[in-house]
């Protein structure tokens, strides 16, 4: 593919370059406020408040576990989506990458129903072995992986299929089993992937509202993460919203600068 | 450690319908155009591709009956192979690479680092061990590639293209080195190649697959003596022609009668050398009577010789001398005259 800038000295037509320009201000300006606006005097006081340091560390704590899980989960589903081919393959595909655009509310509204306490197999989990998802920090986790693993899967599964199958067909010859190859070789080979994904995964889950407030609630301390406090803070007043969103963008930003040759393929 | 493989499946628009035999300490040369199988042969023979009908014996083991619904899966069957592009694991050290093949069976990570180490030692690459792959050169990899195979102790040994990726100056070398190796292997060895010179020097015996079917076998010098097929001709440079013999003379398909004394009755194929055939610039007279004219389609330099192609009645090739080919006048489109001499025509059954 060619791919080439035009030269410096030319100019582009007029209202491209107009209409551009609007665009990279109404994506750049929302930022500017939230530093232009933020509470610097303040700062270390909000963030001090024993709510918004609950929210953070729930955050944390419950973002990563997603990802995890997500790992756990979706790194399987990818290989077996990416190798074998089954019958309703694409559905099953369809189907993992449904909560990329489900609104996220009516993905949390999905969920109470199966792991709700009425839900079908909710009431077999809290019965059989005492396990509440809604309501509590697990339940969190259950939301957020929901809406994380498509980015993983999608990922890790992209990387399987551009892999060259004939370097396991070499390590089958060389008498390695299907695990092992899977272990020695596959894996390895889609290492970066894999953490790419799980970048993508974790900052999706760290964003998640709308599931994660329908299906868990919305518990200070136990299933208020950061997002769900923005919401809380907003009706108080603006500098722990503001506070609070500014964690997010510091992380999103590092995540993009980090990920940015893996996200885009810039000359 | 002998080979007997009878191969029936069909893959995309490849009908492989084969039989395959290899004694142990032979090497067969597996040659044959782009999309005749050859690859997926190795394939099967190894279980990676499955066989729709067939039958694979090593050493008297059963590796798959489909009569009886017996397959052995790769990691089980002790056949190595070799890709032409090598693929040695990128993520690994060269050593871990020849390595893995021993630690996949019984042996403790330090032992198999030992003896992997002594096979880089016997390759002349010691010194590479904790490199990269990606730091070799081509023919250093395939040489590894080569290592990693042998350590697994395979009792038979596939070799794709071994030498097809390498550049021409790195060739012989290998080609050498692979020779040698070959020569320690006590188990069978099939070598796919599309090089004659390279079916010469490293198989005991010549296999051609067109299509899915073995179309001839034999030394390089039957093979060469006796082309079964044009593209066997192609192959060894002969020209090569199809036609109905009776009573000392042949008429090819075009119609053309040529005089070969020799020819058995029935349906033949007759074989000529391009360097049998005289090129001249008028009809020639006298003894050879085997005579037509054509028009010079390629000239092509073939290192102290000229190849002209001359299409016509009957397409023949021909080698000429430099000198020749420029005194004759002999460029694209000028016309010229065939001959051979009947001594020089070898016709056989087709």
């Amino acid at each position: 593919m060619m791919h080439r800038a035009r030269r410096r000295g030319d100019k582009p037509p007029l209202p491209i370059a107009a209409l551009a320009f609007v665009c990279a201000l109404f994506l750049l300006l929302p930022l500017v406020a939230l530093v232009l606006r933020a509470p610097w005097g303040r700062l270390v006081e909000e963030f001090a408040r024993p709510e918004i340091r609950a929210a953070l560390l729930l955050s944390l704590r419950v973002s990563l576990a997603a990802t995890f899980l997500s790992l756990l989960l979706g790194v399987p589903l990818a290989w077996l989506l990416a190798r074998w081919d089954f019958p309703g393959r694409s559905f099953v595909r369809g189907v993992a990458l449904l909560p990329l655009v489900l609104p996220p509310v009516v993905g949390g509204v999905a969920l109470l129903l199966v792991l709700g306490r009425r839900g079908l197999v909710g009431g077999l989990l809290e019965d059989l072995f005492g396990i509440r998802l809604f309501g509590t920090t697990a339940g969190v986790v259950v939301a957020e992986t929901f809406v994380a693993l498509p980015f993983l899967i999608l990922t890790v599964e992209a990387a399987l299929r551009s892999l060259d199958i004939r370097y396991e067909d070499a390590a089958a010859t060389l008498g390695a089993s299907a695990w092992t190859v899977f272990r020695r070789i596959t894996l390895p080979a889609v290492l970066p992937a894999l953490g790419a994904g799980a970048v993508l995964a974790w900052a999706r889950a760290l964003g998640e509202f709308g599931a994660t407030i329908t299906f868990a609630g919305n518990l200070p301390g136990r299933t208020q993460t950061i997002p769900l406090a923005v919401y809380v803070e907003l009706q108080r007043g603006l500098d722990g919203a503001i506070a609070l969103s500014l964690v997010l963008v510091v992380i999103s930003l590092t995540v993009i600068v980090a990920m940015r040759d893996r996200l885009v393929s810039s000359p | 450690m002998s080979l007997q493989a009878a191969l029936r499946l069909t893959l995309g628009r490849l009908e492989l319908d084969a039989f395959i035999e290899a004694r142990a300490g032979e090497t067969v040369a597996l040659v044959g155009r782009n999309g005749a199988g050859k690859t997926t042969l190795l394939l099967a023979l190894a279980g990676l591709v499955a066989l729709e009908r067939g039958r694979v014996l090593l050493d008297g083991e059963v590796l798959d009956d489909t009569s009886t619904g017996l397959h052995v899966p790769t990691e089980q069957r002790r056949v190595g192979l070799l890709f032409q592009d090598n693929l040695l694991f990128q993520h690994m050290s060269i050593v871990e690479n020849v390595a893995f093949g021993l630690r996949t069976g019984s042996r403790s990570k330090r032992e198999a680092r030992t003896l992997a180490q002594r096979w880089l030692e016997r390759m002349d690459l010691a010194a590479y061990a904790d490199e990269r792959p990606s730091s070799l050169s081509g023919g250093q990899a395939q040489r590894v590639g080569l290592a990693r195979a042998l350590a697994a102790d395979p009792m038979l040994l596939l070799l794709d293209e071994p030498l097809a990726a390498i550049d021409a100056m790195a060739r012989a070398p290998l080609r050498r080195s692979l020779i040698a190796h070959l020569g320690r292997f006590e188990g069978s060895r099939i070598v796919v190649t599309h090089d004659p010179v390279e079916a010469v020097l490293l198989g005991d015996r010549m296999m051609v697959l067109e299509d899915g079917r073995v179309i001839q076998s034999g030394t390089a010098e039957e093979l060469r003596r006796r082309p079964g097929s044009p593209y066997v001709a192609e192959l060894f440079g002969l020209n090569l022609w199809r036609g109905t013999s009776r009573g000392g003379f042949v008429t090819l398909e075009s119609g053309m009668e040529l005089v070969v004394p020799e020819a058995p009755a029935g349906a033949v194929l007759v074989s000529v050398s391009p360097r049998a055939v005289a090129l001249h610039g008028a009809q020639p007279e006298g003894s050879p009577r085997n005579t037509w004219q054509g028009v010079v389609a390629s000239v092509e330099p073939d290192h102290d010789v000229v190849r002209v192609r001359l299409e016509g009645v009957v397409p023949v090739t021909a080698l000429v001398t430099a000198a020749a080919a420029s005194e004759l006048g002999l460029v694209e489109g000028a016309r010229a005259w065939a001959a051979i001499k009947a001594t020089e025509i070898v016709a056989y059954p087709a």
